[in-house]
């Protein structure tokens, strides 16, 4: 009877299978196959229902000490959802604590993705309601796409205002159904929100107390933002074609304005006391941010051709240049207070005595910068580079000819995939380490075969080490060293508890952290637990970003996790 | 009296080993209990008033004021927005860092202290310490930072490790 084995493999509940055998024999094979998912779930609630039911009342010890539950809600409150996750499976009373729904302040995503109480098509706003008043602190959530507010009346919108009195942060991008007459009401009944996601139809005259506003076009061709006006709006997001009116016009009207993202034209000179960060997608005027007094963070996406001529910014410290080719460069020495400049792509020299972060696309400087202050470059090996196809070998010719400059203290590479693990690499990276004197934060994603040494870096990230000897090598011989990120790559080569055990006799690890990325986590074995434990060594998150998304903080491994 | 006077003049903590404690009354009134207890008890100048806190012991007390003391003049944001807080999970002054940086029993009797005494600052930094503790830790560790017990039958494991794959954001 293989079907009755195979039921009993899947229905992971003995009892239950047990149960549910004894009624078998009445089915034929084909009746018990389509029965199976049921059972399954069953068996599934049926544990879940358990759990909930045991509900432990009993006192939490913490190391002996007992800590009231109101306590430990605190404390979850604090956690993200990922730490959550993992509080559930340690014990019961956890496990009942977390799924407390009066800490969740906004709704996993599953809920709106497939499968998801959210995600249904067709629910209606009863449905809506009875689910997100489960979490009374709600603050940050997304409409349901598949509720259509063409048969809700706007009365109605009252009720689910009063669900999750305490929203904060409303999407509802995905829901095309929405009016502004729906928002209106919603936008009385919630007091504390504070930042609205909406297509520009359902965008409502009355803003509110708004201090964020995200405004998307159903269509990019179709539909000005309308005019808006507003004292409190301090952010205001806008993916569409084009607004009514100028965006002079809209900084009067808007006098509060701090950013201004869109991919909007500039064919206006701009002038503002207020604006510190700007994005628009085409500069088409001259002078077109030198009146912006406050202005810090500027990002284009394309200055054509014809580049406008004139003044560009005496404030601005943060440059973002085009995702596209732009075929014309900017002259940086327009910008006298730039601190850090991103760009993809460039073929001529720059020039700028301010300079401090530079995070480019490509591997090489073209000859003849002149970027006195420069400290932190990120470069990319990548496919726009002149020669398409280097072999591993020409890394070390490529490098010969990048300029970077001597006196950077920070420097990151990607390489491109195939260049990882060679010896090349390890030639290349000793090579920077004697070129550079005054480099103390390195960062290069390949996998070095031998160790490396350094008297003056104080924080290397690589790939992974060929084997673990020359690891401790690099940390003995590297005195300054504090840092070690070892990244997805040694994996291949170390991740064994002796690797671990050895690690912990071989090197001083008072002295140097030892880091590995958080996507390893679950296949780091005992004897790194121990350690991390003891906080001798600890994980990184690579996919962590810089507070102003200006620089690739995140650690350049390749992502074959 | 006015409100200046109120905060130079001395009170004196008494703990639940019997050991005083005399500090300003600024200083004492950042928790909210003993604020409380010291408007009921109608301040007069001639005396200072003795409070008695049974759920503190000197050790921790002291702890406490020091904590009071170092953060007396500190402007109280008037914010509720709770992002911010949880956005500042890493983001611990050093000083505070120094302060909770003792061992797990201290830190649970600040957290006990801080909760009984209703200082909401303490409270916060207590509770950010051991919620850095559980950040990026899986199950097994958390239940070993805090020597808990596994108390889930394996099937009940099994049933929470699934629902969490529903749960991840992926």
């Amino acid at each position: 009877m293989d079907s009755t084995k195979r039921t009993r493999e899947l229905v992971f509940d003995a009892v239950a299978a047990d149960e549910a055998m004894s009624r078998l024999e009445e089915y034929d094979c084909d009746t018990i196959v389509s029965l199976l998912p049921r059972m399954q779930k069953l068996a599934a609630e049926k544990i879940s229902d358990q759990l909930r039911r045991s509900a432990a009342t009993e006192p939490l010890y913490l190391n002996g000490m007992s800590i009231p539950s109101e306590i430990m809600l605190h404390v979850f409150k604090l956690l993200d959802l990922e730490s959550l996750m993992e509080c559930r499976l340690v014990c019961r009373l956890f496990h009942s604590l977390v799924r407390d729904s009066r800490l969740w302040t906004s709704l996993p995503r599953a809920t709106y993705i497939g499968g998801g109480r959210l995600a249904k098509r067709g629910i209606d706003l009863f449905e809506t309601i009875e689910f997100v008043s489960r979490y009374p602190k709600l603050r940050d959530w997304t409409v349901p796409s598949g509720l259509d507010f063409g048969r809700v009346p706007v009365d109605a919108m009252d009720a689910l205002a009063l669900a999750v009195p305490d929203t904060q942060r409303w999407h509802s991008f995905n829901n095309q159904t929405l009016t502004r007459e729906h928002v209106a009401r919603l936008l009385i009944g919630w007091p504390y929100l504070r930042s609205l996601s909406v297509v520009s139809a359902a965008l409502p005259v009355d803003l509110a107390s708004l201090t964020h506003l995200s405004v998307r076009a159903y269509d990019m061709f179709d539909g000005r933002l309308p005019v808006i006006q507003s004292k409190s709006l301090r952010h205001l997001d806008y993916f569409g074609v084009g607004i009514h009116g100028t965006i002079n016009n809209l900084l009067n009207k808007c006098p509060n304005l701090e950013t201004l993202s869109s991919a909007l034209t500039l064919d206006e000179a701009l002038v503002s006391d207020g604006l510190r960060s700007l994005k628009v997608y085409f500069v088409r005027v001259n002078d077109a941010i030198s009146a912006c007094s406050a202005l810090t963070d500027f990002e284009y996406d394309v200055i054509p051709d014809d580049e406008p001529e004139g003044n560009w910014s005496e404030t601005v410290k943060n440059l973002r240049g085009g995702s596209q080719d732009s075929a014309t460069e900017i002259d940086l020495q327009l910008f006298p207070s730039l601190e850090s400049f991103f760009i993809t792509d460039f073929k001529d020299p720059i020039y700028s005595n301010s300079l401090r972060r530079l995070d480019i696309g490509i591997f090489y400087l073209p000859y003849g910068c002149i970027l006195s202050k420069l400290e932190w470059l990120s470069v990319k090996d990548s496919e726009t580079d002149d020669e398409r196809d280097t072999p591993n070998d020409k890394l070390l010719l490529k490098y010969d000819k990048c300029h970077w400059p001597r006196g950077l203290k920070t420097l990151r590479i990607q390489l491109r995939d195939k260049m990882h693990g060679s010896r090349l690499c390890t030639e290349f990276v000793k090579e920077v380490i004697a070129d550079l004197p005054e480099l103390r934060e390195l960062s290069v994603n390949a996998v070095l075969d031998t160790n490396v040494y350094s008297p003056v870096l104080t924080e290397l990230a690589v790939d992974g080490f060929q084997d673990w000897p020359n690891i401790v090598r690099t940390v003995r011989g590297s005195g300054n060293l504090r840092v070690l990120k070892l990244g997805i790559g040694q994996s291949k080569t170390g991740l064994s508890n002796a690797f671990w055990d050895d690690m912990s006799l071989s090197i001083d690890l008072a002295k140097v952290k030892i880091m590995v990325p958080l996507a390893l986590r679950t296949k780091m074995p005992p004897a790194f637990k121990r350690m991390l434990l003891k906080g001798k060594v600890a994980y990184f998150d690579r996919s962590k970003t810089s507070s102003y998304g200006h620089y690739n903080e995140y650690f350049l491994w390749p992502q074959h996790d | 009296m006015t409100e200046e006077n109120t905060d130079t003049q001395m009170v004196k903590l008494c703990s639940s080993d019997d050991r005083e404690f005399e500090v300003e009354a600024k200083v004492a009134k950042m928790s909210v209990t003993i604020r409380n207890m010291l408007e009921d008890l109608g301040l007069d100048n001639d005396e200072v008033p003795n409070i008695p806190l049974p759920n503190v012991n000197s050790q921790i007390l002291e702890m406490v004021i020091n904590y009071c003391k170092h953060h007396k003049d500190d402007v109280v944001l008037a914010t509720d927005d709770e992002t911010t807080r949880e956005r500042a999970l890493e983001d611990i002054d050093p000083w505070d860092q120094k302060f909770v940086g003792a061992d797990q029993g201290t830190l649970f009797e600040l957290i006990l202290a801080a909760n009984y005494l209703d200082i909401k600052s303490l409270l916060d930094l207590t509770c950010k310490t051991v919620a850095n503790m559980i950040k990026g830790k899986d199950a097994e560790e958390i239940r070993k930072t805090f020597n808990i017990q596994n108390d889930f039958t394996k099937e009940e494991e099994e049933q929470v490790r699934k629902e969490n794959e529903w749960c991840e954001e992926k």
